[in-house]
This record gives C-alpha cells, sequence and structure tokens, in this order.
C-alpha cells in the first residue's frame, strides 16, 4: 500500500509525476495526489516536472509517509466530486459521515510516530506546503505539550534552559497565574 | 526508535510558531521560560497574531461604549514581595460611571470581572466574562448573596477574610480550575479596621488578628495579592495583611490621588493597580 502504485483506475488517464526523495529514490504519483502539495502544484503549472521533481529536503522515509498521506486524501477529495452527482443527498451523506470516519482514523493510525518522524513530517509538509498535514502534525504536537510544565518540555524536545535563574524567576513572577 | 535519546530535529522559528499557535494563552506564558529562544517567540509582538492572546490591563464599565479596556505596561514590582520597591500603577478612573452601574471589570485572567455596587447595600452583582481563545468570549453572571461572607478554595491555601468594623465585610476568593480568581469587595465610605479574622484551609480555622496599627481607617477597594490583603488606606499607603502570618503592614505609595469614593485597589496578572478619580 505505502509503495507508489498505479492501479487507481480512474486516475489512470491522469498524467503521472515521478518525485525523487533526497537519498534518490524514486515514487511514481498521480498528479491528483502530488497536487495536493502547493509546491509541486505550482510546478506543475509551470511545466517542469519532466524527468522528475527532486525534493532534496525529503528523505525517502519520509516521503514514503507523505505520499502515503497524500493519496488517501486525495482519494477523499476525488471521492467527494466524483460521488455528488450519482448519489442522492442522503445517500450522498451517509457515504461522506463514513468516509470521513474512515479519514479520521487514518489521521489518527498516521500519527502513531516517534517525535523525531513527527518533525520530520512537518518539515516536509511545511516544505512540500501541504496545509492539512502540516495542521495535523502541528495540532498533534500541541496536544502532545497540553497539561505538560517547562521543565517536561525541555526534557521532551532536548532543549537546553539558557535562561539564567533570575530571568526565569522573573518570567514566573510576572506570569504567576499560568502557573496557579 | 528511541524517543528518549534521539535528538529532536531542529524546527524554524516559524514552525515553532506554528505549534504554539495552537495553544493557549496560560500555556504560552508558561512556557516562556522554557528557554530564551521560546521566550523571544512568544513575546515577540510580531506574532502576536497569531498567539493566543494575553491581555494585560483591566476592562471598566462607561456609558458609552458599555466597556472598555485599558491596556498596561509590564513588569511592575508587585505588592507584598519581599519586601522591595512597592509600586502602584495610577490609571485614571475615567469618567461616565452611573450611579447603579457604578463598577470596573478586572481582568483577573483568564477572566475578566466586571463589578456592580449598589452602595450602601453592598451587593456584589459579579459578571463573569470567560476569556476565549483568542479573546473575550460570553457571558455568565453569579449573584453574590449579601453581607455574607464567601470563600472558594485558592489552590491549597483559602483566604478569606472579615473584617470588623460593626459591619461585615465581605471579601470573595478565588478558586483552582481555572474559573474564579480574585474578586474585591469595596467599601464607599471610611471605615475603620480594627481586626480582621482570616480563615485558613490548612487548619479548617478562623484566627482572629488585631490590627496593628490600631485604628486604620480605609475607603475604596481591597483586594487579595501575593498572599496578603490590600486595603487602601488614608495616608497615600496601602495596608497589608498577610494571610499566613496574619501580620500587618503598612507601604506607603505613590499620592493615591482623590478621596471619595477612595482608590480602588485591584490586580492584574501578578501587579497591584489602583484606580482614583481625577
Amino acid at each position: 500500500m505505502a509503495s507508489a502504485g498505479s492501479g487507481d483506475e480512474k486516475a489512470a488517464a491522469a498524467a503521472m509525476i515521478t518525485l525523487i526523495s533526497s537519498d534518490n529514490e524514486k515514487f511514481e504519483v498521480t498528479e491528483a495526489t502530488a497536487t495536493l502539495s502547493q509546491t509541486i502544484r505550482h510546478m506543475i503549472e509551470d511545466g517542469c516536472t519532466d524527468g522528475g521533481v527532486p525534493l532534496p529536503n525529503v528523505t525517502s522515509k519520509i516521503l514514503a509517509r507523505v505520499i502515503e498521506y497524500c493519496k488517501k486524501h486525495a482519494t477523499a477529495a476525488a471521492g467527494e466530486e466524483g460521488s455528488s452527482s450519482s448519489f442522492s443527498d442522503a445517500a450522498f451523506l451517509e457515504v461522506d459521515r463514513a468516509f470521513l470516519e474512515e479519514l479520521e482514523e487514518f489521521d489518527d493510525a498516521f500519527l502513531e510516530v516517534d517525535r523525531a518522524t513527527l518533525f520530520d513530517l512537518i518539515l516536509a509538509a511545511n516544505y512540500l506546503d501541504i496545509k492539512g498535514l502540516l495542521n495535523l502534525t502541528c495540532q498533534k504536537v500541541a496536544d502532545s505539550v497540553k497539561g505538560k510544565t517547562p521543565e517536561q518540555i525541555r526534557e521532551m524536545y532536548n532543549i537546553v534552559n539558557d535562561l539564567t535563574p533570575e530571568e526565569e524567576a522573573e518570567i514566573r513572577r510576572e506570569t504567576q497565574w499560568a502557573f496557579e | 526508535m528511541d524517543q528518549g535519546t534521539t535528538a529532536a530535529p531542529y524546527l524554524p522559528d516559524e514552525l515553532v510558531v506554528e505549534i504554539l499557535a495552537r495553544l493557549p494563552a496560560k500555556l504560552l506564558c508558561r512556557f516562556k521560560c522554557v528557554s530564551r529562544r521560546w521566550r523571544r517567540l512568544i513575546s515577540d509582538p510580531a506574532h502576536r497574531a497569531r498567539l493566543a492572546q494575553t491581555l494585560s490591563g483591566f476592562f471598566f464599565v462607561s456609558r458609552d461604549p458599555g466597556w472598555r479596556f485599558i491596556g498596561l505596561p509590564s513588569s511592575v514590582t508587585p505588592l507584598g514581595g519581599d519586601g522591595g520597591r512597592h509600586t502602584l500603577i495610577l490609571a485614571p478612573y475615567l469618567q461616565g460611571e452611573g450611579d447603579q452601574d457604578d463598577g470596573l471589570m478586572q481582568r483577573a485572567p483568564p477572566l475578566a470581572l466586571l463589578r456592580r455596587a449598589s452602595v450602601p447595600s453592598l451587593v456584589p452583582i459579579l459578571h463573569r466574562l470567560q476569556s476565549s481563545h483568542q479573546g473575550v468570549g460570553g457571558l455568565a453572571t453569579t449573584e453574590a448573596q449579601p453581607r455574607e461572607t464567601l470563600f472558594i478554595r485558592y489552590t491549597s491555601l483559602v483566604c478569606c477574610y472579615r473584617l470588623r468594623s460593626g459591619r461585615l465585610l465581605a471579601f470573595l476568593c478565588v478558586s483552582g480550575g481555572g474559573s474564579l480568581q480574585v474578586v474585591e469587595a469595596d467599601y464607599m465610605i471610611f471605615t475603620t479596621v480594627k481586626e480582621a479574622e482570616v480563615y485558613s484551609s490548612e487548619t479548617g480555622t478562623w484566627g482572629l488578628s488585631e490590627c496593628k496599627p490600631d485604628w486604620l481607617s480605609f475607603c475604596g477597594r481591597m483586594t487579595f495579592f501575593n498572599g496578603c490583603l490590600h486595603l487602601p488606606i488614608d495616608s497615600d499607603a496601602v495596608l497589608s495583611l498577610d494571610a499566613k502570618d496574619k501580620s500587618w503592614r503598612v507601604t506607603q505609595s505613590a499620592p493615591l490621588c482623590g478621596l471619595l469614593p477612595g482608590p480602588w485597589l485591584c490586580r492584574s496578572f501578578s501587579r497591584a493597580l489602583a484606580l482614583c478619580e481625577e
């Protein structure tokens, strides 16, 4: 499933785009999948995707995950367009709800990664300009720091506390209410 | 793999801000002391529009428009610190208050409080204004019972005062769990303080403390702050009663101009403020 196949019947006619990771691995994806990335969309519009799109900032490990995300969400987008005309409204809503639930489950499972991978995904989502993925990954980090103390944050993310004790005391005094 | 030892990849500032933008204001304040970089990112005015706001200042009521907000500069030595310098910020008490709606909305994070005191019955009606993620949200009302001393938990220590001067004064205080924080009581005529009772949640008892120096008169609004109850007294000074050891202290302040009604002491974040009539 993670490998870049081209079995999607509907998209078969669509153009395929080759993405090249920093470690020179090639991934062939449909245009619908690739254009979830605004960065790649612009490159396609400018007609400079012949011979593949080099992505020097993204490793094959991370790119595979990103493509996995894009495929799922591109299908979601295509599903919405395709089904709206062929189903009655009620049936459409039913399908829609089921699909959204499935998508949510996919996203949850997708985020089951270690912190380093999560950060790499954030970097890739930002570089490729994939709004949904950036939102998903940043929210995951934000959720993970809620209810934590500054000490726990430093420990979690290997942050060195370079504030002097005086500076830290001053911040704590000024924002005393936030520690209550 | 091993999360404990893997160094987290370095995220550029814009992406750290992207994450911070998804946190509530209280956490942002707390996380200022993670590191210099976090402090800088959270404090940077350039990011303010994206991050949850922590307003510093207070609301007050006026006729038109109904509510106003005075923003305040940051960093003032708080009252009742380690005996150091004491500073009060003096803000003009603006015109336009009605007789009935006399009041002040205080920002006691994460809430803004609006007080209405109908003189002389001292019935406080507290409008609780919940601060939402990016600003000010809905309005809720709580009505305190007249002439009753109310107390609510304040983390571990409950502070509740009964000031004796012939009449009972209510001082409402505080709760944990992000609901009500601090409510002041105010008195519109000069009132002599003889003694105070302090309730301690640690012992579950009331302790009586005679006012020293004795027979001080105060007027205006008292406030609870840094473990002390502060009352404006009539000589440009603030009388403070420590909740724990029940000691009294008089602190000279910048002239609290205007006498009637007396200065209003209130608290905003970790600062004491005085409002006076010009």
